[in-house]
């Protein structure tokens, strides 16, 4: 029984130290060494080294290493959003948006709010000009946080395309009280005015 | 010797690891170099090798699809933009050559690659989800042979392509055939419809409805075919089952038909195509297999040569197109065809076929030879 303690506690400490090395390698930039040093003590079955070597990969730009790691942390800890956002990194990098998608869904699954995720899914989806659904995951963000100046902007923009123009100009107003002369928020200003002009000169056709 | 056996061995591992170890870093960035500069064929060479080794993203997708197609290997480019679009279903770069990539190769998916067009590409290729004249083509063929009781034959066709939607065809046809055989006159005026629908860009159904109005001497044998077809397109391969049945008031034919296409990597664009069919008729069964190869000769020329082999009675291919039913029937079938571009929405076929008929109730010439000569045209609208 103590032969066993002792032992447990042994490997524990050897565990530290390597995740030492790893930390201290990772920091001072030496990626594939953080790496190598990791990959002798992985286990498949371990969650935490899996999540590390799919970081550690990612940063050293080894993408398309870095995604089966997370994946395998995904799969032994389904509800852990921290190796779903991770995998999104490498995903992003290589280009692989259906399945940076696929991954922000799953998170809004186990957290409906989750503000990373939701802003994220937000701007995939104002990027392929799915406004309505933009609109919707960055009005959670904005809910949350009213003075967060990038979801405020985005669902200025998201507005201002839906042709959403009174939501747009209020929005960008207090994109501009939280970054005054904002170039992004006044160009938006500038745009709404020139609706407006266009819009007021237009006559309306008596029957 | 011993020394310089000794020295091979110490210089494998350098020759085993010619192929450099690649980074992501690095290939993007040349690849992307290659890509600028146009340098297809070590674009192509660089993404090979970097797939290989699972360094793998959209945009060098993309480039080696687009190498591909610069080269004019129009099946390898739609694999490689295939890939891309997994990755990013919303790339127009990816949509818009993916299109063209199908175009070139005369997919079934074209007109399904055609709906994820920006608005802009549609516009100017003039492309629209419903087309009443989405294609229009003619068919004149003359068979001759030297036999006595046997006239020449004569065969035409006109077809309409009807778009009724991205996914969604009917092509209608009116065929006529005829000849005199021992003084009497035998004809055949036919009617096509052929609905095509793309469920995927991989997976396709054709199905058809054929009527013949046969008469012989004035006596008329009217015939029916239903067909049925499913293919499937996996990266170089397309695979295809079929069946349909012919009824006539003489006999009821059933046909059964395995067929794989395989396309092969290079400019040349050449492919195979292998078809075992089965058909079982008045309690009896039979087999027939063709083989038919194509190529892209020249720019806008295509030739194609077939051989086939069983006894053709009441076989019909090309999705129930061409039924072969005439009184005597082929053995042994072998032909080529041109087929040569004149623009974008023009092109030209001829074709020349041998074939080895057996004559029906003879005892001194069991068998003939018939020469086959066709020319048509097919007009993309």
């Amino acid at each position: 029984m103590m032969l066993g303690v002792v032992l447990n506690a042994q490997h524990i400490t050897e565990l530290q130290s390597v995740y030492s090395k790893s930390y201290t390698a990772e920091n001072q930039g030496n990626y594939i060494e953080a790496i190598s040093e990791m990959k002798a003590i992985y286990k498949e079955e371990d969650y935490i080294s899996n999540l590390r070597l799919g970081w550690l990969n990612y940063l050293a730009k080894q993408y398309n290493e870095s995604i089966p790691y997370y994946k395998t942390a995904i799969t032994l800890k389904p509800y852990a959003i921290e190796a779903r956002l991770g995998c999104v990194k490498p995903l992003s990098a290589i280009g692989n948006w259906e399945k940076v998608k696929e991954q922000y869904l799953e998170i809004l699954k186990i957290d409906p709010l989750n503000t990373t995720a939701n802003y994220w899914l937000g701007v995939i989806y104002f990027n392929r000009k799915d406004f309505k659904t933009a609109i919707n995951l960055f009005e959670k963000v904005v809910n949350l946080y009213p003075l967060d100046y990038d979801s405020v902007i985005m669902l200025a923009w998201s507005k201002l395309n839906n042709s959403n123009y009174a939501d747009a100009k209020i929005l960008l107003q207090q994109a501009l009280i939280i970054r005054p002369n904002d170039p992004s928020a006044s160009n938006g200003m500038q745009l709404i005015s020139k609706w407006l002009e266009v819009n007021l000169k237009t006559p309306v056709l008596q029957k | 010797m011993y020394k310089f056996l000794v020295l091979f061995i110490l210089l494998l591992p350098l020759l085993g690891s010619s192929q450099e170890k690649l980074n992501f870093h690095k290939t993007d960035s040349i690849s992307y170099q290659y890509y600028l500069n146009g340098e297809w064929e070590k674009l192509i060479d660089l993404t090979k090798e970097a797939f290989r080794q699972n360094i793998d993203s959209k945009y060098m997708r993309q480039r080696a699809g687009y190498a591909y197609f610069m080269s004019g290997d129009y099946t390898a480019a739609g694999i490689q933009l295939k890939k891309a679009y997994a990755f990013d279903v919303t790339d127009e770069f990816t949509r818009e050559y993916l299109y063209y990539a199908a175009v070139n190769t005369g997919g079934e998916n074209t007109r399904l690659y055609a709906q994820n067009l920006p608005v802009a590409v549609l516009t100017k290729l003039g492309i629209k989800p419903f087309n009443p004249l989405g294609m229009i083509d003619i068919e004149y063929n003359t068979k001759i042979n030297q036999v006595n009781n046997r006239s020449n034959q004569i065969y035409y066709r006109f077809g309409i392509s009807t778009d009724l939607g991205f996914r969604l065809s009917l092509y209608q046809a009116y065929a006529y055939y005829d000849q005199i055989i021992s003084g009497g006159l035998t004809r055949q005026p036919e009617y096509l419809a052929l609905l095509k629908w793309s469920i995927s860009p991989d997976w396709h159904v054709r199905a058809a409805y054929h009527r013949l109005f046969t008469s012989s001497a004035n006596v008329s044998y009217p015939g029916n075919i239903g067909y049925f077809a499913l293919s499937s397109q996996v990266n170089r391969f397309n695979f295809e089952v079929n069946t349909s049945v012919l009824k006539t008031s003489l006999a009821t034919t059933q046909q059964t038909g395995l067929q794989a296409t395989a396309f092969l990597p290079g400019r040349s664009n050449l492919y195979f195509t292998g078809s075992l069919v089965g058909i079982y008729e008045n309690s009896s069964f039979r087999t027939i297999y063709s083989q038919t190869v194509g190529l892209k000769c020249a720019k806008n020329l295509w030739a194609e040569g077939n051989i086939t082999f069983g006894n053709l009675k009441n076989y019909s291919t090309y999705s129930t197109l061409y039924v072969y039913n005439s009184i005597d029937p082929s053995v042994f079938r072998t032909g080529l065809s041109l087929v040569y571009y004149i623009g974008k929405h023009l092109s030209f076929i001829g074709n020349f076929t041998f074939d080895q008929q057996e004559i029906l109730n003879s005892n001194n010439n069991k068998y003939y030879y018939q020469y086959s000569y066709s020319g048509g045209l097919k007009w993309r609208l």
